[in-house]
């Protein structure tokens, strides 16, 4: 019976059962004892003091017995009594701590069974002590259930109410706790409140889900916490969760509550608070704020066609389109023309370049664009605005009907929807960029070896550092630093990208491949702002370990695909590849999913999975966890470096690199569950098994599910 | 025109103007650059820096990675692309080539054993008909 002492208490301390108690016994949820009317015992070699807690884990065993009354004494004195309820559950009492304890259990009935001769009092089945000094985490008294494993965290159901104790050292890191909870009513519908002994902490709707609440803590700076006394915090919620969610599980189930934390962040509790608050309002909380990092401010829902060149309004992957036939005409009204220059979406077909589209305003040609495959956008100068403007667009030529032979129809370019601006700073990076990439296109398709056009990609390296040590089992850490020479501390921030200069111009897309923890960049903030201003996007890949209040507020609404390496699902494959922080990941990852509802949906999140025989295993669990994280995709990423001869003990497993690579028989079965875990989780797949650009075995670069609801 | 497509040549001669029948084997020396700490590479794939890193100016036009695009653009992978084993590419082109050795018999094996087996005929036929040319 002796789960007992805290497990920070250390060894020499003893629980000796004195008078009153039965032998020890055993059931389904292990040991306990019957106690009498009264019980003793002593608990010698605590070597604490200060106002601790003694905490009895007891009930009954039988529903039909009157429930007896429990009273509590420690060295003579009474602390406090309680009812003793049919199931077992925690009492929590705070006691003067002394050494020795002696505690005294007393009752005011006892019970007989046919059959048992002994007057049964409590079934007991754990006594613990809780010393100010040594306690690190939150104890649980009265309305909790026991905790159970989630998938990815610890949490237990709470009852309607049920009170804990915050300890000392838990209270010195900072006036903020934070906590998840999940209720699965609908948004709102449940109220939690908290409070001390003295005050109302905070009144707190919850929302359906998984979410991530905080509340200030009373106003006591860390350094003046007493180190003596546990702060109690009563939470109490106004209706327990429906019934109808839980028909198997019999218990009075209100919500789920996972570990509290306490942080010193102001920043990050003002966020979360205004996350709340903010998505509160908003109708549904899945549903993002826009679709883009920069959401313009003169959205529109069609494009203003005129004359019968054009085909019905579509929607696709880069939103909503009408195919043109070969010649359309759009009339752009002043009133519709909030700036003068235009950016206008396109799609071709042609992926040799041989369509060409030319513009005419007012009968004067004011662009000729060769086009090129795909979705790109193509900039245009309207002239003043205060007038209308009537664009005749004429193509080359009409996309093959063979190459669309279940559409008959006369199908040239799709055009997307226009967004007009009035930045000539803007219009004149755009048209750079749109003229590189055709020149980039045409010295591609010809094969040139040197190269007037520049790259639109640009691989850039931000940080040399990382905060996982000893690094990620399958990084080369040691022989890429050893490459980096002197540069591993050279500083790269956004003046640094800004001095590439038509490296930098030219590029549409900016992808980090530092062997280093981006997010640990002291300029992220501004490097991001610099990607933003400029219209490009960038890829940073991150361990999830580094998702501070100030990452996180820098990332939030920039145009980032985030690619977040974690390859795992539990706490044990994780620390086979990287280390025991797994719980934290998940809190940042849930603190993330908040910030990017809030902004739009940016960044972008990907979680990435490195098939290997380690995690094999975990692939349908990641699947879960992207749900619950609300990723956009699930990305498939090969183990590279064929010939490494890391052969590693980690997390009790022995890593063999040479052993760990899927053969393509394993890849192409690994494909196939992913295609059918895509379908039942509605993860989109997304793999860079071949950079991302071809087909996998039938997954390709697109999303494999519809879109999510 | 029934007949045609049903053997595929409208689908065929469709892809042909669209220019998607070829399929260069990879685009990155044109598309990307990457001017990491460790140097300058072609792709994130690459096994080694072709310039150091304060050279980006110049290294994107480089005879490195002139030689890479010229390979790529006859549709092979360059030395220094097959060096660089981490790439997917790389990795499924060098697996077909193990395959195809160990399942396809050596071609001059083969060739002097179909021979011996004709008497001799195609051997001599061959060298006839290399004299006449000359």
């Amino acid at each position: 019976m002796t789960r007992t002492m805290n497990t920070t208490a250390g060894s020499g301390i003893s629980l000796d059962y004195g008078e009153g108690w039965y032998g020890e016994e055993q059931d389904g949820a292990g040991p306990f004892r019957w106690m009498g009317r009264e019980a003793r015992c002593r608990v010698a070699g605590l070597g604490i003091s200060g106002t601790g807690l003694v905490r009895i884990a007891g009930g009954l065993w039988r529903a039909d017995v009157t429930a007896p009354q429990l009273s509590v004494s420690v060295n003579g004195m009474l602390v406090g009594s309680a009812t003793i309820g049919s199931d077992v559950a925690d009492r929590v009492f705070p006691v003067e701590c002394t050494d020795p304890l002696d505690v005294v259990l007393a009752l005011d009935r006892t019970f007989t069974v046919p059959g048992d001769p002994r007057a049964l009092g409590m079934k007991v089945r754990a006594i613990d002590v809780f010393s100010p000094e040594w306690t690190s985490t939150s104890v649980d008294a009265e309305g909790w259930y026991q905790w159970e494993r989630h998938e990815y965290f610890p949490f237990r159901w709470m009852r309607a109410a049920a009170r804990l104790f915050l300890p000392p050292i838990l209270l010195r890191r900072g006036g903020f706790a934070e906590v998840p909870i999940f209720t699965p009513g609908e948004t709102a519908e449940q109220v939690l409140k908290v409070s001390t002994a003295c005050r109302a902490v905070a009144e707190i709707p919850l929302r359906h889900g998984w979410h991530i609440y905080g509340f200030e803590l009373e106003t006591v700076p860390p350094s003046a916490v007493d180190d003596r006394t546990f702060l109690e915090l009563t939470f109490s919620l106004n209706r327990l969760a429906p019934g109808s969610w839980h028909p198997a599980d019999p218990r009075e189930l209100g919500v789920a509550v996972g570990e509290l934390d306490v942080h010193p962040d102001r920043r990050r509790h003002d966020f979360v608070g205004r996350f709340h608050r903010e998505s509160g309002r908003s109708q549904s909380p899945s549903e993002p704020v826009a679709t883009s990092p920069v959401p313009s401010p003169h959205a529109v829902h069609d494009l203003p066609i005129e004359g019968d060149g054009w085909h019905a309004i579509e929607s696709g992957e880069a939103g909503r389109f009408r195919w043109m036939k070969l010649e359309g005409r759009l009339r752009i009204a002043a009133h519709a023309r909030p700036g003068q220059f235009c950016v206008m979406p396109i799609f071709s077909a042609f992926k040799n370049m041989a369509q060409e589209l030319t513009i005419l305003a007012d009968g004067q040609v004011v662009a000729e664009w060769t086009l090129m495959k795909g979705w790109n956008d193509y900039n245009l100068a309207l002239g003043a605005r205060g007038r209308d403007v009537v664009l005749t667009m004429r193509l080359k030529k009409l996309t093959p009907y063979a190459s669309h032979s279940s559409d008959p129809r006369d199908l040239g370019i799709r055009v997307g929807l226009l967004e007009f601006h009035d930045d000539e700073e803007r219009h004149a990076r755009a048209v750079f960029i749109q003229e590189n990439r055709t020149r980039s296109q045409r010295e591609l398709l010809s094969g040139a070896t040197v190269l007037s056009s520049l790259p639109s990609t640009l691989g850039i390296d931000l940080f040399g550092k990382c905060n996982i040590k000893p690094a990620c089992v399958y990084c080369p850490w040691d022989w890429m630093k050893e490459l980096e020479g002197g540069n591993t501390d050279a500083i790269i921030d956004d003046r640094t990208l800004e001095s590439y200069g038509r490296l930098f111009a030219g590029a549409e897309s900016l992808v980090n491949c530092s062997f280093g923890e981006p997010l640990l960049h002291p300029r992220l903030e501004q490097i991001l702002e610099l990607v933003a201003r400029h219209r490009k996007t960038i890829e940073l890949s991150t361990n999830g370990q580094a998702f501070t209040a100030r990452t996180v507020q820098a990332l939030a609404g920039k145009p980032v695909h985030l690619y977040v390496s974690l390859d795992a699902a539990t706490p044990e494959t994780y620390a086979r590849l990287r280390n025991e922080r797994w719980h934290e990941i998940l809190t940042g990852l849930l603190f993330l999913r908040e910030a990017r509802q809030l902004a739009g949906g940016w960044p972008r999140v990907n979680m990435v999975f490195i098939p290997m025989r380690v995690n094999w295993p975990d692939l349908e669990a990641y699947f879960r966890l992207c749900r619950l994280v609300d990723a956009d995709a699930l990305v498939l990423r090969p183990l590279l470096m064929e010939e490494s001869h890391v052969d590693t003990q980690r997390g009790g497993y022995r890593y063999v690199y040479a052993q760990e690579h899927l053969g393509p028989d394993d890849l192409g079965q690994l494909v196939g569950d992913c295609r059918r875990l895509s379908d039942r989780y509605l993860v989109p797949v997304r793999t860079q098994f071949d950079f991302g650009k071809t087909d996998f075995g039938g997954i390709g670069t697109s999303t494999t599910s519809p879109d999510r609801g | 025109m029934g007949l045609l497509n049903r053997v595929g040549v409208e689908e065929r001669l469709a892809a042909e103007e669209l220019g998607t029948t070829s399929e260069c084997l990879c685009h990155e020396p044109w598309e990307s650059y990457y001017i990491l700490r460790r140097g300058i590479l072609p792709c994130c794939h690459g096994s080694k820096p072709i310039a150091p890193m304060e050279d980006f100016e110049r290294a994107w036009n480089a005879p490195a990675l002139q030689e890479i695009r010229k390979h790529l653009a006859r549709g092979r992978l360059s030395p220094y692309c097959l060096e660089s084993t981490g790439c997917p590419i790389v990795q499924r082109h060098l697996h077909a080539q193990r395959t195809r050795e160990r399942w396809l018999p050596d071609r001059v094996r083969t060739l002097g054993k179909l021979n011996r087996l004709l008497g001799g005929k195609p051997a001599r036929l061959y060298y006839r008909l290399v004299r006449a040319l000359s």
